[in-house]
């Protein structure tokens, strides 16, 4: 599971300067809804590694 | 942290969306005590923080997984090695140590403005080219 899952993953394509932002819709922490579609811009996305 | 100090002084208007391949709780539990003592709360007053321990938008934005070499390779394994002797506590990982991070920028159309994923863990764009991006 662990090699497919790395072979897949070696698929995906990273969104170039230029594109338009893949939307996604998740809750926060607080609860809360939000839709990327909505959400005000310019905005800032910090995907996280690990937890320190 | 650098980049809610950054935008704080830059008076730049832009939100911050800080994703997290944590569970919601351990992700709270990080925010509350990890994040807010190192970061005054007014500062990151307007940043959503999302678990997304499926990471269904980490696919999405196409961050899989790196390679063990980059992420236990020598560069970070000097990395480690120095934050040790500095004495700074080296980070307890519960989550995949694998898994890809990135920055993204997200312009007022919804386009991709920046875009950047690390070569390896040790690699995280320079808070300055952000702030460029959302100004």
């Amino acid at each position: 599971m662990r090699l497919a899952d790395e072979k897949s993953t070696s698929r995906l394509r990273v969104p170039r300067i230029g594109d338009a932002a893949p939307l996604f819709e998740a809750r926060d922490i607080n609860g809360r809804n939000m839709s990327l579609a909505e959400h005000p811009k310019p905005l800032s996305l910090v995907f996280m590694r690990h937890l320190a | 942290m650098q980049l809610h100090q950054s935008l704080y002084r830059s008076a730049v208007e832009a939100s911050v969306i800080v994703i997290s391949l944590a569970p919601a709780e351990r992700l709270s539990r990080w925010v509350t005590h990890v994040l807010d003592h190192e970061l005054a709360p007014e500062l990151r007053a307007g940043t959503r923080f999302i678990p997304n321990p499926g990471l269904e938008i980490y696919r999405a934005y196409g961050l899989g997984r790196n390679a063990w070499m980059k992420v236990f390779g020598p560069r970070i394994l000097l990395a480690y090695a120095l934050r040790f002797l500095r004495g700074k506590r080296m980070p307890r990982i519960t989550e995949d140590p694998l898994q890809r991070g990135g920055d993204f920028v997200v312009d007022a159309g919804g386009r991709i403005a920046l875009s950047h994923v690390g070569r390896d863990q040790a690699d995280r764009l320079p808070v300055q080219d952000i702030i460029a991006k959302l100004s």
